[in-house]
Parts: structure tokens; C-alpha cells; sequence
């Protein structure tokens, strides 16, 4: 009996393997298999069952992840959206009942937000270019030169990095209040019995923004000079000699070779710079003094006149929400422009070794 | 056009010196192979000629005109670089014609030139692409064609075959001696293969330690090295060389050391007679080494040496035989020749073409 039941036993065994196989075969000679069987050979292995474990277990996870860092993204863009009333009535959580683009259109009206935005746009723009053509300038020096004490000078440029600059404020502010160069145009001033004053104020204008940039002093240059120099680094010095036999001269190898090639590390420092400078404020804070005349994207983050916010101690909420739409408001075009110079950006970070 | 000309040329990098006094003279439309073992100083050679390098002492001439403190640029030469040093931004088309833009060469010279150099090249249909979408052999000719459309007086070229394979360095190096033939130009060529400089040289540059061991035709250094130095370098595989003694007896003069003496033949008894009794260093090449029979055969010599067969090489048309006595030497039989590897060997040395070097200063005697 043992015996036959064994046998049998087997059978089965064998049997089943041979109809595995078979399926295999036709599986591969992609004949058309009954509809369950497909599915049985498909789904009910170790190694399907395996997948779907690891599919559920990245599923929970990005959910969980997405849902801490959207969600604040979530709750203030339908904020947004919301009229006081919806901040009365309790049913609403995230979706507002009373849909409305007043928010928008107060702050856009009554803030001034076109103004602010194209003179931050100028200003930011400006600062980006030629804080990326300074620092591209010097980061190649300190890469492919050799002068005295280029050990010390880089070390200057790294303490720029580490001192925090919130330790420069008033000496900054000093500086650009009563701007001279060493002192020169006061004692030429003196010199002829004019009033000695120096250059003078250089507050709310574009001067001091422009001199920082241009002299490679403006806020986490260090680092691009950094970045710039860690790139040039890796360019081989064959490139450059190939230009020297060709003809060119330094400047022109820099300009026609090193710089064309260097465009994704040039995006990434601009962008960074463009960015940092969109929403710096302690820069833009301590040189324009006069918000009317320099109106910036940050300083319209006020109530508009407009908007009725009266029984202010049950419309915080409201407030809040219309603070936190000026906010998407100045955040808005730096996405969009992201969102454009993506490729190039990702290209440029991985290339400098640099996160964020 | 122009010759090279060095002058007494050093060159040290802080406290060690690379170059050491190197006078070297190429004439108009010669193509002289710099070769010797890495860190003999070739690429820096090279480098000083180029303009890449600043020389410490001396003088270098283009074109009879002294140029030792002219930058690159204005030396009138191209330069051909290992890694070939393609502008990556730019076209093939523009790679080649950077340089003359860079001299405000009209359009349609630049045109002419561009076309012409990728038609010699065979680039014409890979104008418009990077050098990113080359292969390693399409990227050396653009890197050959970016020198080709200059015209200049004088080519560098710093190991440009050496990133190739096998297969594409042996016809590479024909299209570079093509090219010779062709433009008619001075070529400066850097090389540590010495099958490179054999092929390609109309003279060769041997160099060891910063300075010039020989200067002269490739067969010329083949056949009559001036130094052990040479002998050893020059050659696949290296000449042999053997310690001994050279002694008078009777009316002819023997070579001799602890493991054997070989007759000496009598047209060179001349030479010979200035270093009786002196140690000299005997060089013979591999195959000038053969199995008994065959030099006989060819009445290279009657004199045997027998030897102890430790391995061989079989590469098809000959086969190399490692046999020892004196140290290890190699002699070349022919493919069908049978041997067990322990076997004891008779040799034949074909004396005519002996080496003969002074053990004193390593300078050749013949």
C-alpha cells in the first residue's frame, strides 16, 4: 500500500513538473494558454508574492514621506483658494466649499506684486550673472594657476563660507552708508577743500548688491568659487594646452573653450544664486531701507486692504492663509524656472560632487 | 616649414633635473621619433619644444629663430596629445576650425582647408559630430586633422597611438607615415614603443635619464647601438648580453668568461686589440642566436655553446628558446625545431653580427 501510495505520489510530482514545462514551452512559444492557467503560473509563485511585498512596503513608505512634505504644500495651496467664509464654516478641512481667487487677486492688486516681482527679477537676475561669471572667473585661478599665496587666498575664500553672515550686518552696513575705497576719494575731496565725504550712501540703490557680486563677496560665494574650482579640477589641462598651440591666448581659451564647456556647472551656480537671492532678505533688509522705491517680493507679504478681515480674533486663520498665498505667490516663479532648468541643474550638482 | 633646433636645453621641476643638456639638430621635413622608457624626459622634450613647458637653461630655435621665450601660440606648431584633447563643445568641423578662426583665416580658406584634411582623413561624413559620438580611432584623426589644417612648421605628437588597439595602431601608424610622405613636414613624434620608432622614424631619438643616448637612422641604431643602453632598448626581444674577457692567443682573439669561449672573427681583430685583457660586455641578439644545425647550415659560425633549455616562446614564425648559462639568455630557432624544455642545447652565434661593449663605461667598442 505504502508503496502504490508513494508511487502515486510521485506521479503527481512528475506529472505536475511536466505540466510546468509544458506551459513553459508554450509560454515561450507564445501560444495562447486558458486564461487561468496563465495566471496561476504568473502570480502564484514565492517570487511574485516577494515583489508584491516590496511594492506594498515602497508604496507605504513614498506615501508616508509624500504626505510630510507635501502636505503643508497641499494645505496652503487650498488655503488659497478659500474665502472667509470657509474659515467659519467647520466642515471645511482642505477643500474649500466657497471657492474663490479674491486672495490672489487682492494681492496682486494692492501689493504691488508686478512691481515687486520684475524689480526682483532684475535684481536677482543681475546678481546671478555676474556672481556666476566672477566666481567661474576666480574658481578657474585658483584651479589652473599658480601665484603666491593662493594657499592663504583660499582659505579666505573658505572662511567666507563658515563665518555666518549675520556677524557682518553692521559693518556691511557701515560700509555701504559711507562707501569709499580706502579712503582715496576722501582725501582727494580733501585735497581741493571740497566736503569730504567719500563716495558717499550707496543704500537703496543696486551699488552695493553689484559690488559684492562682481568682487565674488556676495552670499555663499565661497561656495560657488568652491564649486567652480572643484570643476575646473577635473577639466584635463591637455584641453587647454591644445588651445594654447591653437592660438589662443588666456583669455580666449577661457572664453571660447572652458567656459562653452562648463555651461551645466554655470547653470547650477546661477540657479543657486538666482534663488537664494529671490528670497534672501538680509541682504535686500539692510541696503534698501526704502521699501516704496525697492519694493521686493518679500515685502509684500502683508494684508491687502482690499481682503475684510475684520473680527480679527476669529480670522487668524484667515490671515494666516492670505500670508501664506504671498508666499506661493513669491515661490511660484523659481518653480517654474526649476521646472525648466532641471536637466541641466541635476547635471551640474552630480558634476560638483555638491548636494544642495 | 622649419627645422628644430636645441641647444644645450635643461630642464628641472624644483630640485631634480629632467632634462639634462640635450643638443639635438632636425632638419626641414624630417620625422624624428623621441623614444626611451617613461621618465626619460621625451614628453617634456616635446613639451619644451611646444611651448607647454618653460626651459630651465639652453635655447630652442624653429625655423632659425630663437624661440625659447615665445609663448605657444606664437610658435607656429600643433600638437597632437595623448588623450587627443578634443574641444568636447564643439563640433569636428569647428574642432578643426578653432585654430584658424582664432587667426581670422577667411571662410572659404578655413572651407578649403577643413575639406581637404578630412578627405586625407577619411572624416568627411563625422564633420558634424562631437566627439562624444566618436570612436577612439575616429577621435585620433580629428585630433590629427585640428594639426593638419593649421599647416604649421612643425607637428608634436606626445604617444598619440598609445589609447588605440593593437589592430588600430598598426594602421594609424601607416597613415601617419603617409601623412609624412605627403605633407612634407617636420614631425616631432614621442613614443615609448620602440616598434613605433622603428617604423615611423626617418631618425631616431633614444633617451634614458634626461639625456641622449643616440641620435641617428632607426636601422643605423639597430644595427650599431652606441651604448648598452640602446642595444638593450632597441629590439623585440632585448639583445643578450654576456660579461667576459677578451684574450690574444696565437693569431686570433677569444671572448671568454666562467661558462665558455667563443674564437673571435678575424676581420674585426682590429677593434679587439684595444681591449685585450679588458672586461667588455659581448651583446648578441636573439636572433643571431640559432640552434647548432642552421648555423652551419648558413655558415654563421662552427663554434657551439650548449645550454640548458628552461622555457620557450611560440609565437608561430619563430620560437624563442630561454636557455641559461651565465645567467639567462634567449636564442631564436626556427618553428619546426624540436626540443623538450631541461634539454642541454647546442648553439651557434653568429659572431659577424656581434656587439661589443666596454664594461667601464658601457660605451660600444663595434
Amino acid at each position: 500500500m505504502d508503496m502504490t501510495a508513494s508511487n502515486k505520489k510521485k506521479e503527481k510530482e512528475l506529472k505536475k513538473i511536466q505540466q510546468r514545462e509544458e506551459a513553459i514551452k508554450r509560454i515561450k512559444a507564445q501560444e495562447k494558454l486558458p486564461f487561468w492557467t496563465l495566471m496561476k503560473y504568473k502570480f502564484l509563485t514565492l517570487y511574485f508574492a516577494k515583489k508584491l511585498l516590496w511594492i506594498i512596503f515602497r508604496l507605504v513608505l513614498l506615501i508616508g514621506i509624500s504626505y510630510v512634505i507635501l502636505f503643508p504644500y497641499v494645505s496652503k495651496i487650498s488655503g488659497s483658494f478659500m474665502s472667509p467664509q470657509d474659515f467659519v464654516d467647520t466642515s471645511v478641512k482642505l477643500i474649500s466649499k466657497y471657492p474663490t481667487l479674491d486672495t490672489y487677486k487682492a494681492i496682486i492688486n494692492d501689493n504691488q506684486y508686478y512691481k515687486a516681482l520684475f524689480n526682483t527679477t532684475v535684481l536677482s537676475g543681475l546678481c546671478a550673472v555676474s556672481q556666476m561669471l566672477t566666481c567661474a572667473i576666480i574658481g578657474y585661478g585658483f584651479s589652473k594657476f599658480k601665484f603666491r599665496f593662493k594657499g592663504i587666498l583660499f582659505v579666505l575664500v573658505i572662511l567666507t563660507m563658515i563665518i555666518p553672515h549675520d556677524t557682518l550686518q553692521l559693518s556691511l552696513f557701515m560700509k555701504f552708508r559711507f562707501f569709499d575705497i580706502w579712503g582715496i576719494v576722501m582725501g582727494v575731496q580733501k585735497l581741493f577743500g571740497a566736503s569730504a565725504t567719500g563716495i558717499g550712501n550707496l543704500l537703496n540703490s543696486y551699488w552695493p548688491l553689484a559690488i559684492l557680486s562682481l568682487t565674488g563677496l556676495a552670499f555663499k560665494n565661497g561656495l560657488f568659487i568652491y564649486i567652480m574650482r572643484q570643476y575646473f579640477n577635473g577639466v584635463p589641462d591637455e584641453l587647454e594646452e591644445a588651445a594654447y598651440v591653437d592660438g589662443a591666448g588666456v583669455l580666449k581659451t577661457f572664453v571660447r573653450i572652458i567656459l562653452p564647456m562648463s555651461v551645466p556647472m554655470l547653470v547650477t551656480v546661477f540657479m543657486f544664486s538666482f534663488s537664494w537671492q529671490w528670497s534672501d532678505t538680509f541682504y535686500t533688509n539692510l541696503f534698501f531701507t526704502d521699501t516704496k522705491t525697492f519694493l521686493l517680493l518679500p515685502n509684500i507679504v502683508s494684508i491687502p486692504s482690499s481682503l475684510d478681515t475684520q473680527f480679527a480674533a476669529k480670522m487668524i486663520p484667515y490671515e494666516e492663509a492670505i500670508r501664506n498665498t504671498c508666499g506661493l505667490l513669491i515661490l511660484a516663479p523659481i518653480v517654474l524656472i526649476y521646472l525648466f532648468a532641471q536637466r541641466t541643474l541635476i547635471e551640474g550638482v552630480e558634476r560638483s560632487g555638491i548636494t544642495g | 616649414m622649419g627645422g628644430v633646433v636645441l641647444k644645450k636645453v635643461f630642464k628641472n621641476f624644483g630640485k631634480t633635473e629632467v632634462v639634462k643638456g640635450i643638443d639635438l639638430e632636425i632638419l626641414d621635413g624630417e620625422f624624428i621619433v623621441l623614444v626611451g622608457p617613461s621618465g626619460c624626459g621625451k614628453t617634456t622634450t616635446l613639451r619644451m619644444i611646444a611651448g607647454l613647458e618653460e626651459v630651465t637653461a639652453g635655447n630652442i630655435f624653429i625655423d632659425a629663430e630663437n624661440v625659447t621665450d615665445v609663448p605657444p601660440k606664437d610658435r607656429d606648431i600643433a600638437m597632437v596629445f595623448q588623450n587627443y584633447a578634443l574641444y568636447p563643445h564643439m563640433t569636428v568641423r569647428e574642432n578643426m576650425e578653432f585654430a584658424l578662426k582664432i587667426r581670422k583665416v577667411s571662410r572659404v580658406l578655413m572651407n578649403e582647408r577643413v575639406a581637404e584634411a578630412s578627405e586625407i582623413l577619411g572624416l568627411t561624413p563625422y564633420l558634424h559630430r562631437r566627439p562624444k559620438e566618436l570612436s577612439g580611432g575616429q577621435r585620433q584623426r580629428v585630433a590629427l586633422g585640428r594639426a593638419i589644417v593649421r599647416q604649421p612648421k612643425v607637428f608634436l605628437m606626445d604617444e598619440p597611438l598609445s589609447n588605440l588597439d593593437a589592430k588600430l595602431r598598426v594602421q594609424m601608424r601607416g597613415e601617419l607615415k603617409k601623412l609624412h610622405e605627403q605633407l612634407k613636414t617636420t614631425f616631432i613624434y614621442v613614443t615609448h614603443d620602440q616598434v613605433e620608432a622603428m617604423t615611423l622614424g626617418t631618425k631616431i631619438v633614444v633617451m634614458n635619464d634626461g639625456i641622449i643616448k643616440q641620435f641617428d637612422k632607426p636601422l643605423k641604431v639597430y644595427e650599431h647601438p652606441q651604448n648598452t643602453f640602446v642595444a638593450g632598448f632597441i629590439g623585440s626581444p632585448a639583445m643578450n648580453f654576456f660579461d667576459g674577457i677578451i684574450r690574444a692567443k696565437k693569431d686570433s682573439y677569444i671572448f671568454e668568461n666562467k661558462d665558455f669561449a667563443l674564437t673571435l672573427p678575424k676581420e674585426l681583430s682590429t677593434e679587439f686589440k684595444k681591449v685585450i685583457n679588458k672586461e667588455v660586455i659581448l651583446g648578441i641578439r636573439p636572433e643571431d642566436i640559432v640552434d647548432y644545425g642552421k648555423a652551419v647550415r648558413k655558415k654563421y659560425t662552427d663554434q657551439k655553446i650548449t645550454a640548458k633549455i628552461e622555457f620557450a616562446e611560440l609565437l608561430g614564425a619563430q620560437t624563442y628558446i630561454h636557455v641559461s648559462i651565465s645567467g639567462n639568455f634567449l636564442a631564436e630557432v626556427d618553428p619546426g625545431f624540436e626540443f623538450k624544455i631541461g634539454q642541454e642545447i647546442e648553439l651557434g652565434v653568429r659572431l659577424t653580427k656581434m656587439h661589443l661593449f666596454e664594461k667601464s663605461t658601457l660605451n660600444a667598442i663595434i
